[in-house]
């Protein structure tokens, strides 16, 4: 599975990194512990696990578990012209969740809170197939709700954006 | 007895009753909606308790909490949708007491088991954590240490198939603890000279991240399940009437329950199939069971309500979270500034007997509630995913994000959705990765200041007698980790044997 694979190299070199970078740590007279002890001792385990995951999953390369290069080929398969069937679509639609996610911190810094709440519940609610008017309406609902909510019973910062301050500076 | 007073003074506040039931209903019908776990429901809910008070906060999440874990029981006895995943066992025989016109009887008994189970185990959290807490300011830095190393072992060993994959999501999680400033020598660690990420990984939206965003995304790839709503569902006050035939049974399971709740790593589910189990042993007509039996139904039921009690104790008294319910009030609790351990016993005394308070009546409050609104609140399994995932989705987004105004926040939330998403994808377990994040900077702080005692070294955690059994029961539940894979692996061997066994012989 794809999953297991990237966890898996995630993990190494995020450990091999992690391991390296206690070398440059200095030390404590006073923690004879210090800041590297903890981390280097976990990051050595964590790499050996997954180094030890990742053989076996090489070995056991039955059916259910494909290598990265497969499963990688699998996921853009699902990217091919006419590929409707249900499992492409869902990995398509995932695909698309997950950009629509990565992006929506990125636009409330620049067109603030409401304006990108608004238009994230509006693209997951239509690739759900939802109509556009009813996602539309739903989506000011929602979105309106959380910044009353956050504004007035929560009294929290709402990033204002970047884009707006510019207008009306 | 001046505590009990002072803790049922603030409890029977008009403010605090009505929140009290209100977030009862609130968690029944939020665990009444598949997809929306226990977890989901303390998660979402934490942001509301930003601006209340210590007491206010508490009482509004462990009515959530209670409410939750009963609710989803409702739309797996009505329509076989489990509404969290421990109902699975109830839908057991609960959907079939359904088909056989006895819904109402089916959902009159779990209502009641979930309550008397519920209540047991306060009972038991009240005796037990008061112990423990004494107990536990014997515990020095090695010690705090050790137990931090065992409730790793189990939850590494316990909470996934396998042992390999739940050791790299814990070691995951403990590295991940050690990102931004170390408190002890005040210096930054892997911040790769990015200032925000000097303060660390937020532990509340990092966990809300794991559970609820990366739950919202699994949502997303459900297929939508057509439900029916059952109509004329009657007999729920006849169940009361069964009770004396299911006394022991729901003693039985709620006893399972509560101590199953106090393990780290095994949570309301293990319960429920280990109280399943046992009354299905036990009972003179197991034949029943899977067909109706109403035995089934209350095993489960108050096994899984009985785990909410429990669970509080290792968090209450050691700071330790058995579950992921637990560690979202863990999170919760360090947001209002408290340190769940002996020291929450000694400096905020009232509290805690508010939450021993609140945990009785948020289980007695199930019984009215889900007795004469069970019914309407089954319809909320008729919400559409596409309406109800960006919605859970947002909300735990920002939920988690928006109390500390940067929108750092808002990107841990997301990155640990992923994270959360694809761990569950690949079989590594979610909640090594969470409960390490949070045991990672005791482990460390509690290691470098054993270490900092004079004549320390690595010997002494085997020579003091509290962290040598800590450390031997660590190496248990690694042993035990182990040999119960190989169970797994060797049944699932003879699985696909059988099966290709099947398909040679059905090969013309």
């Amino acid at each position: 599975m794809i999953a297991e694979w990237l966890i898996s190299i995630i993990i190494v070199v995020i450990s091999l990194v992690f391991f390296a970078l206690t070398f440059t740590f200095s030390d404590i007279p006073c923690d004879p512990g210090g800041m590297a002890l903890f981390p280097r001792t976990v990051s050595v385990i964590a790499g050996v696990a997954a180094l030890l995951l990742m053989v076996r999953l090489l070995k056991s390369r039955s059916s259910d578990t494909r290598g990265p290069l497969e499963s990688i080929g699998k996921f853009f398969g699902s990217w091919k012209k006419g590929s409707n069937d249900e499992a492409s679509v869902t990995g398509r639609r995932m695909t698309y969740i997950f950009l629509a996610s990565i992006a929506y911190p990125w636009f409330i810094v620049k067109a603030g809170f409401l304006p990108a709440t608004l238009a994230y519940v509006f693209v997951l609610m239509k690739l759900f197939r939802s109509k556009t008017l009813i996602s539309i309406i739903l989506s000011s609902i929602v979105a309106s709700t959380l910044y009353f909510f956050f504004i007035k019973v929560l009294q929290a910062y709402v990033p204002p954006g970047i884009w707006l301050e510019n207008i009306f500076d | 007895m001046d505590l009990i007073g002072q803790a049922s003074a603030i409890l029977f506040q008009p403010q605090h009753l009505i929140l009290l039931v209100g977030s009862v209903l609130a968690g029944i019908v939020i665990g009444a909606a598949p997809g929306l776990t226990s977890t989901m429901a303390i998660g979402l809910l934490i942001p509301l308790t930003f601006t209340f008070s210590k007491v206010t906060a508490f009482v509004l999440l462990l009515g959530i909490y209670c409410g939750a874990i009963y609710g989803g029981s409702i739309t797996a006895i009505l329509m076989n949708v489990p509404g969290t995943p421990t109902a699975a066992v109830t839908a057991i025989d609960g959907h079939p007491m359904t088909m056989k016109g006895e819904g109402g009887i089916a959902l009159g008994v779990a209502t009641m088991s979930s309550t008397i189970g519920g209540l047991l185990s306060c009972i038991l959290l009240i005796f037990l954590s008061l112990k423990l807490a004494k107990l536990a300011t014997m515990f020095a830095g090695p010690e705090y240490f050790s137990l931090g190393l065992f409730a790793t072992a189990v939850v590494f060993s316990l909470s996934g198939k396998s042992v390999v994959k739940g050791l790299i999501a814990a070691c995951f999680g403990l590295l991940l603890s050690t990102i931004g400033i170390d408190l002890v020598a005040m210096r930054p660690r892997f911040t790769f000279g990015i200032q925000e990420i000097m303060i660390g990984i937020p532990p509340v939206p990092a966990i809300i991240g794991l559970f609820c965003v990366a739950e919202a995304f699994r949502m997303a790839e459900e297929t939508e399940i057509v439900v029916k709503v059952q109509k004329g569902v009657s007999g729920l006050l006849v169940a009361y009437r069964l009770l004396p035939k299911l006394w022991l049974t729901i003693l039985k399971s709620s006893i399972i329950g509560s101590i199953i709740g106090t393990l780290p790593a095994t949570g309301a589910l293990m319960a429920s199939f280990m109280a399943y189990g046992e009354a299905k042993r036990t009972t003179k007509h197991p034949e029943q069971f899977g067909k109706g039996a109403v035995e089934g139904v209350c095993a489960s039921e108050s096994a899984n309500n009985a785990v909410t009690g429990g669970a509080l104790i290792p968090l209450l008294t050691l700071g330790i979270p058995g579950d992921t319910n637990t560690l979202m009030l863990m999170g919760a609790m360090l947001i209002h500034g408290l340190i769940p351990g002996p020291t929450l016993f000694r400096e905020e005394t009232t509290l805690i007997y508010v939450i021993f308070g609140t945990m009785i009546l948020s289980n007695l409050f199930i019984l009215p509630l889900g007795l004469s609104l069970a019914k309407h609140i089954a319809k909320v399994a008729l919400i559409k995913k596409k309406y109800l995932m960006p919605a859970v989705s947002v909300l735990a987004i920002t939920g988690a994000s928006i109390g500390y105004g940067h929108v750092y926040y808002f990107w841990i939330s997301i990155i640990f959705g992923f994270l959360g998403y694809f761990c569950q994808k690949g079989g590594f377990s979610v909640l090594a990765v969470a409960m390490t994040l949070i045991l990672g900077p005791i482990m460390e702080k509690n290691l470098r200041a054993a270490l900092m005692l004079p004549g320390a070294g690595p010997m002494m955690f085997l020579t003091r007698p509290i962290s040598l059994m800590f450390l031997v029961l660590a190496v248990l539940a690694v042993i035990f980790g182990l040999r119960r894979e190989a169970q797994i692996r060797a049944i699932e061997a003879k699985g696909t044997a059988s099966v290709s066994t099947n398909e040679e012989i059905s090969r013309p």
